[in-house]
């Protein structure tokens, strides 16, 4: 589904992704770990459109989309999660999932006032969408209040139904899980694995060795920018590089409950 | 006293309007526009010396809008990758350069001279209540912007905006062309305050650059700050306490025994005073944003709790 084939890219003289090549699959979930620094996120963004690469090139269903801007890329159904979340905090947690719709007709100024009824309509079919969607994750209660009250597993839970609130069928998701407690980082796994039944296509990034064996059926790792290993969660676990680049880095990742 | 109450709110009136489209740029999308009296002048211009010669007052406003969104569109342009302090920068820039543009020509509008005398449209109808008349034809016209831009701010249209005030990236994202947005929120923005400047002219009746040097565009921004940014009503508010201030030397004068350049200068530190109040005791101003809560069983309304305390241009990266 996802084709991503010998990406470079340099920041200055850092070499942050070196021919890096990764597929994910329809239908599966597929995982992005490696020590911190290791180009997971930068691979995100590349991928999305955020950053430009030197080289390669990434294809979504078999077109090209490695020169379009970020949210041509979502048009085309591939949406992504921020690391750490971005929260307009000016707005409800309803405002938050109704300006994650797609094909608005009232995102047009003109048609706000030439078409009123139409956007209405459309405006309160979202709205129904988006209330099931908050019931879902747990968040219906919170539904008119602001995104800067929220907790931050609250923002989390916002960010993974925002995702779902766009209809597209790939989702990259960068650390879920990050910074939440055992409770619910076990809430958002189980939400995960309900939506991949759905039929959605995943990558995440993560950090938490529980997570990803949890819910990923293949991992890549990657270190210091570059693919060092591939294959299922408890292959990959075994591989001898990868338990040398995180023992290498372990006494910054104990603390961060890795392992 | 009763002359001075009328021009105060015909003065109001305009400024309100002007207020409302800086603070759709500003207080809503979060665009720092520092270049707000250059549409003004665009409209006054344009509608003035298409009205001198002859062609009805509604063409010479309705160009006089058009030619402004096409100033905004040129701005926007280039400042496509930009940050909100980058808009600021290439905004003041472009209105200053047509300012001085328009000073040292002389084929178009007199240059520094500026335009005199210009007609006031269906004046010989109202003859001496002319002042009257022209507060209700503003009015009107601020009644129709007010509800028009709040139209646009509760629409799917204004949640982006307010969306990418703050979280940019996240708009583009979710699939929202952020730079597409930002260009029709300047638009949007240059167009109504040309709607201001033509109303100016046509009440004035006297138009130069000077009269749209940048202080006018500082003015309007403290009529938000003061006002309230990203609260429509609010801003109407702060329009109406700046240009009190801003106005009342007239009636000062009669009443301080100071000299006339005094009590000029007092009207510019009362409004810097009132505004550096304001950006410390107050920065959400005096009637803070309020939240959208959506709601197709009672109509969607603002509540009544108010944002925790968000500054002016809370959004800038």
């Amino acid at each position: 589904m996802l084709d991503v084939r010998n990406i470079d890219k340099a920041f200055g003289g850092l070499q942050a992704l070196r021919d890096v090549s990764l597929t994910v699959e329809e239908g599966t979930i597929t995982g992005l770990i490696g020590p911190n620094g290791s180009g997971k996120t930068t691979l995100f963004n590349v991928i999305t459109g955020f950053y430009e690469k030197d080289r390669g090139t990434v294809t979504l269903r078999g077109r090209s989309i490695g020169d379009l801007p970020p949210h041509s890329i979502a048009d085309r159904g591939m949406v992504r999660s921020f690391q750490i979340p971005q929260v307009p905090r000016g707005m409800t947690v309803m405002e938050n999932m109704l300006v994650a719709g797609q094909g608005l007709a009232g995102e047009n100024p003109i048609a706000v006032f030439l078409r009123g009824s139409a956007v209405r309509r459309q405006d309160q079919e979202m709205v129904g969408r988006a209330e099931v969607l908050l019931d879902r994750v747990g968040l219906l209660k919170q539904r008119d209040e602001l995104t800067g009250s929220l907790s931050g597993g609250q923002v989390k839970l916002l960010a993974i139904a925002q995702t779902l609130m766009t209809d597209a069928d790939l989702i990259l998701l960068d650390e879920p899980t990050a910074g939440v407690d055992l409770a619910l980082t076990d809430q958002i796994m189980d939400l995960l694995k309900d939506i991949h039944s759905e039929g959605k296509t995943m990558m995440l990034v993560e950090h938490k060795m529980r997570v990803i064996s949890g819910v990923c059926e293949y991992v890549y790792v990657l270190d210091a920018g570059e693919v060092i290993a591939s294959g299922e969660p408890a292959a990959v676990q075994s591989d001898q590089r990868v338990i040398e680049a995180y023992l290498g880095a372990e006494e910054s990742q104990k603390a961060r409950g890795w392992r | 006293m009763f002359a001075f109450l009328i021009h105060f709110l015909v003065m109001t009136g305009i400024f309100a309007i002007v207020a409302l489209s800086l603070n759709f740029q500003v207080g809503l999308t979060g665009l720092s526009n520092f270049g707000q009296a250059a549409f003004m002048m665009i409209g006054a211009y344009t509608s003035a010396l298409m009205y001198t010669a002859g062609i009805p007052f509604i063409f010479g406003v309705l160009a006089g809008m058009v030619i402004s969104s096409l100033f905004a569109l040129i701005i926007a342009l280039p400042s496509s990758n930009l940050r909100a302090d980058y808009w600021a920068i290439v905004s003041i820039a472009a209105a200053e350069s047509l300012r001085l543009f328009v000073n040292n020509e002389k084929w178009l509008a007199e240059g520094p001279f500026g335009l005199r005398g210009i007609p006031r449209p269906l004046s010989s109808l109202f003859g001496d209540n002319y002042a009257v008349f022209y507060l209700f034809f503003v009015l009107a016209c601020l009644g129709l912007v007010y509800f028009a831009l709040e139209r646009l701010n509760k629409s799917p249209f204004g949640r982006v905006l307010r969306g990418l005030r703050e979280t940019e990236d996240l708009m583009e994202a979710l699939g929202k062309n952020v730079f597409r947005f930002k260009a029709i929120a300047m638009i949007i923005g240059g167009l109504v305050a040309a709607l201001g400047g033509s109303l100016y002219a046509h009440y004035i009746t006297f138009i130069s650059p000077e009269t749209f040097a940048p202080e006018v565009t500082f003015l309007v921004w403290t009529m938000i700050i003061v006002g309230g940014s990203g609260n429509a009503k609010g801003v109407m508010v702060g329009a109406l306490v700046i240009t009190l201030l801003n106005t009342s030397t007239r009636l000062l004068k009669d009443f301080l025994y100071l000299p006339t350049s005094l009590v000029a200068a007092l009207r510019t530190l009362s409004i810097g005073l009132l505004t550096i109040v304001f950006v410390v005791v107050r920065p959400q101003g005096i009637l803070p944003e309020r939240k959208h809560v959506v709601s197709y069983s009672g109509g969607e309304e603002g509540s009544e709790t108010t944002m925790p305390g968000r500054a002016l241009g809370g959004g800038g990266r």
